[in-house]
């Protein structure tokens, strides 16, 4: 038995800082930090899958070879409901063959639907943690990835309309408060500092701004790396960006009810994975008014290209012009800053006509 | 529509057909309800799949949409069940979760009616109560339609037991034989799967199925080589190989371009087996054999070699 | 003495760059059009100098440059550009001045294709092609080598054809495997050529095109705009007229230059910059961990700009470089 686990999980957005605090805090498990997503990452993990699987697999898998380089002797894999279930183990798979040793966590592999999967998952990890220092510690990470979230959807809203750039700034700051907190009372300072801070500068935003919805899948939507950080590069061109879809809007907060019933007219059942929560999120932004729609997606995501029929007709139906962005590890800034700038043209052009 | 009747129900002869139609068949016929299937999968329902699914989508999506194209205005309603899942483990491709709702969709402005059959053990329909709700939205009764769904369920068994029995008489015939492992709306698809079987009879290769085997044998013969390997399709075809291997000279695995759970099942099978011959074969919307060909009978030179027939 | 305003719109694509300088009425005033070569600083140097050759510099003075295309960026820090537009935008607004009831824009280039959905003259829903550059200029001319043909004559040898061969177009390497089998079983070369035409004009309507209700009038534009097989294709697909501008592939500079007008930002261009000596440069500013490529422009040894930094360090790094 080894003394002092070193473990890992792959880089997700900035949700690391909320599953490093879980296995610190709560498994007493040292975590180690995968680099940040590189182009590195990304070829490392595209020149070891399989070439059909989609970008997520490829970019956690990078960075589980990056964690492993890194020193790590653990590594602990997510599951989902999608082909994210099957990550583990093929990349576990893959690992060895690649020769490297370490102890791999699949918690695909402990989601039966029980009470108990959490536990028996936990007691792999750390034998000899405290169930209640676990709890405490997922409750309180939960109150971190909220607030990531909140500053997060608050940042990307206003931001583009900040010509003092202190915005910025104030974000990157909130992030290495969320990386280094060691407890709530750190979490919840950090929160009321940042918000604080974002009350002070003063906005030059128009009566009626240019508004984008971003919905897409899982991974990509949430991941600025794997985005190509889609959402800064619209808020840079004076657009308020918001995003539903989050950890917190997903899986924290019970947030909206019935939106199969609400979205029935488009999809009666649940069409695979976060389907139904992007067309209602959809069709959120549209009511609203939004000016303009992006979908998110990584190449070969099924549920997000089987859906691509009923947004077509959302936006037949609402008048609201959609972008669809398919990522896959060729896609560069280039090809995507046109295709941004002529959506934000034609959206800014569009608006001058029918105010 | 004057003069004749529609018939009632129309079925796309493409994806899970190939896996339950026998089912969903004797269901709608011990009801007495007329059925009519789409033509055989060929190049023009492809390519007109293809002008209607998005392009991104797998070419079985595409056949798949071709052949509700082909019923649209033929029949009263299309029936397109959702294959959602068995319970927490036991789940399907999410692109048969989504098929009825998308189809919906694509032919909105066609005026077309579909209908449903919501299997999702999770949400509290199960297989069986699914079918009564079918039946009962049809007009029938539940009883008459729990007896249906009876007399299908056993038909579907015994033309599985039928498919299995033939297997078996193929592995004990004399010759090269490989194994084809693939969906069953692949392999069976005359215009996607089918050539490649045709073509390994004619090059003298006994071809076996790896889909088509019991479904509970193969399923767990899967979960004991892949813990986490949940999607019901991808179990049974896994499963069959690891079941026939040791009697085939090869495998070969065919799937169509970019199949989502193959993309992961095949990789794993290629990975963890060791000292068989495998060649994988992906189909894209290439007219016919187009280097499908040279491919296999490469492959079975490579087999007759490590046979020492060939020197 | 200079009397008149005028604009020059470049549009600098990775196959072909294009300038126009035109009026405040849109009337032409010069235009010419070159291979870029890989080298868009060359080749807005040598078309600068064309242009020159064309303008009678007494009439007119620039007082508004546009840039668009692939290399937009770079060369618009070259010449010093009023206005800086991508492509799509600027075809747009190119197309809709001179086609004002135009409903539906098809492009296919080099690398790209596009679809830009028009109602009254605005653009209303567009998109482009999302992964691989099948069907695209690239992949005609690919085709072409590999049949021993001239691209350029694509399209007279398609309209020969009764009966064009199926094609596969969807993915690059699955057409050219399908291509060469085709090739191998006889088939006669013009139906060949002529499926290939029909498949990239199928492939944009599946890909590009999908769920786009495309209304007539059609106006097709880009370097496979030339291609009349490919022209035929989309009107026998379509079943509508296809409309080819004959300066169809000057619509982005014409957008450029349209849009530097309607800018009210004014310069006083000269040609000088044909003489400038341009360089650029690619740095790793290795400031923190996101380690960017930041690209400077050196215009006689004087950094004139920098981009590709996500803070401001790469700002720093940019300027003591």
């Amino acid at each position: 038995m080894k003394q002092q686990r070193k473990a890992a999980l792959p880089r997700y957005g900035e949700y690391n800082c909320a599953l490093k605090y879980i296995v610190e805090q709560g498994f007493e498990t040292r975590c180690i930090l995968p680099p940040p997503l590189s182009r590195h990452t990304e070829d490392l993990g595209a020149r070891n899958s399989p070439d059909l699987v989609c970008t997520p697999f490829k970019t956690t898998l990078g960075s589980m070879i990056e964690a492993l380089e890194a020193g790590a002797d653990t590594i602990i894999m997510v599951h989902g409901a999608c082909r994210l279930n099957y990550f583990g183990e093929l990349q576990e798979q893959i690992l060895r063959d690649m020769g490297y040793t370490f102890d791999f966590v699949n918690l695909s592999l402990y989601n039966t639907g029980k009470k108990k999967d959490i536990l028996r998952a936990l007691k792999v990890i750390n034998p000899h943690c405290s169930m209640v220092k676990a709890g405490k510690a997922l409750y309180e990470a939960a109150q971190m990835v909220e607030h990531l979230d909140d500053t997060t959807a608050m940042y990307y809203q206003n931001c583009g309309f900040d010509p003092s750039g202190t915005y910025p700034k104030i974000y990157r700051k909130f992030i290495s408060d969320m990386y280094a907190a060691q407890s709530l009372a750190d979490i919840r300072e950090g929160y009321r500092s940042a918000c604080h801070a974002f009350a002070d500068v003063t906005l030059h935003k128009p009566a009626d701004p240019i508004r984008i919805g971003i919905i897409g899948d899982y991974y990509t939507v949430m991941d600025p790396f794997s985005n190509l950080e889609i959402e800064q590069k619209l808020a840079d061109m004076g657009v308020e960006v918001h995003r539903l879809m989050n950890i917190t809007n997903d899986m924290l907060r019970s947030g909206e009810k019935n939106k199969q019933a609400k979205i029935r007219e488009f999809s009666e059942y649940n069409m695979g994975a976060s389907s139904t929560t992007d067309i209602w999120q959809a069709q959120n932004f549209a009511e609203r008014g939004f000016d303009g729609l992006v979908q998110v997606k990584s190449a070969c995501c099924m549920p997000e290209t089987d859906i691509m029929p009923v947004l077509a007709n959302l936006s037949r139906d609402y008048a609201i012009p959609v972008l669809y962005l398919t990522y896959d590890t060729q896609t560069n800034d280039v090809g995507l800053m046109t295709r941004l700038e002529a959506f934000y043209d034609m959206l800014e052009m569009r608006k001058k006509v029918t105010p | 529509m004057d003069g004749e009747k529609m018939p009632a129900i129309g079925i796309p002869r493409a994806m899970l057909y190939y896996r339950y139609g026998a089912l969903w068949e004797h269901f709608f016929q011990s009801l007495g309800l007329s059925t009519v299937l789409s033509p055989p999968g060929s190049r023009g329902i492809l390519e007109a799949g293809t002008r209607l699914a998005p392009d991104e989508s797998c070419l079985s999506l595409k056949m798949f949409m071709g052949h509700v194209d082909a019923l649209v205005g033929r029949c009263e309603r299309i029936f397109i069940p959702r294959y959602s899942n068995y319970g927490y483990t036991e789940f399907f491709c999410t692109r048969y979760e989504g098929i009825y709702d998308q189809a919906r969709n694509i032919f909105r402005s066609s005026g077309q009616r579909f209908i449903t059959c919501n299997i999702d053990v999770q949400n509290g329909s199960p297989e069986a109560k699914a079918f009564e709700k079918l039946g009962v939205e049809l007009g029938f009764s539940p009883r008459q339609s729990r007896h249906a769904w009876h007399e299908a369920a056993r038909a579907l068994e015994q033309q599985q037991k039928t498919a299995e029995h033939i297997q078996k008489e193929l592995a004990g015939k004399p010759g090269m034989k490989v194994l084809v492992a693939g969906h069953s709306y692949v392999l069976s698809d005359p215009y996607l799967g089918r050539p490649i079987l045709d073509y390994l009879e004619s090059a003298g290769a006994v071809s076996l199925r790896a889909d088509a085997l019991e479904p509970e044998t193969a399923r767990k013969a899967c979960a004991r080589f892949s813990p986490t390997c949940r999607w019901i399709t991808s179990e049974e075809i896994v499963g069959g190989v690891l079941l026939w291997k040791d009697r085939v000279d090869g495998i070969i695995l065919v799937s169509a371009f970019p199949c989502g759970p193959d993309s992961m099942t095949n990789e794993l099978l290629i990975r963890r087996l060791k000292g068989k011959p495998i060649l994988t074969l992906v189909l894209d919307t290439q007219s016919g054999m187009a280097g499908v060909e040279t491919r296999i009978e490469s492959f079975l030179d490579i087999i007759r070699f490590q046979k020492g027939e060939m020197v | 003495m200079n009397t008149g305003n005028a604009f020059l719109g470049i549009d600098v694509g990775s196959i072909s760059t294009k300038a126009v300088i035109i009026d405040e009425g849109n009337a032409i005033l010069a235009q010419e059009y070159i291979w870029t070569e890989g080298n868009p600083i060359g080749a807005v140097k040598k078309l600068l100098g064309l242009l020159e050759k064309q303008l009678d510099r007494e009439t007119w003075q620039i007082v508004g440059v546009g840039a668009t295309g692939s290399a937009r960026r770079l060369v618009g820090s070259i010449v010093g550009a009023t206005v800086v537009k991508n492509e799509i935008t600027a075809h747009a607004v190119g197309t809709t001045t001179f086609h004002p009831d135009v409903r539906t824009i098809l492009e296919i280039g080099g690398q790209d294709s596009k679809i830009i959905l028009v109602e009254n003259g605005i653009a209303v829903d567009y998109a482009m092609n999302t992964l691989c550059a099948a069907g695209t200029g690239a992949f005609l001319s690919s085709q072409a080598r590999r049949l021993g043909i001239e691209v350029e004559e694509m399209g007279q040898y398609a309209l020969q054809s009764a009966h064009p061969t199926m094609i596969a177009a969807r993915c690059t390497v699955f057409a050219e495997s399908d291509l060469v089998h085709k090739i191998q079983m006889g088939h006669p070369r013009e139906d060949i050529i002529a499926g290939v035409c029909r498949a990239v004009a199928s492939n944009y309507i599946n890909n590009v095109g999908k769920g786009k209700k495309i209304c007539s009038p059609v106006v097709f534009q880009g370097g496979v705009s030339k291609n009349i097989g490919v022209v035929r294709a989309f009107e026998d697909l379509l079943r509508c007229p296809v409309i080819v501008d004959e300066n169809g592939h000057l619509m982005g500079a014409m957008g450029a230059a349209i849009l530097a007008r309607r800018s009210l930002k004014r310069t006083h261009f000269d040609f000088s910059v044909e003489n400038m000596e341009f360089v650029t440069r690619e740095r790793n500013c290795g400031g923190c961990s996101n380690n960017c490529e930041i690209i400077c422009v050196y215009r006689n040894g004087t950094l004139i700009d920098f981009w590709g930094n996500r803070c401001e360090k790469g700002a720093l790094r940019a300027d003591k470089a």
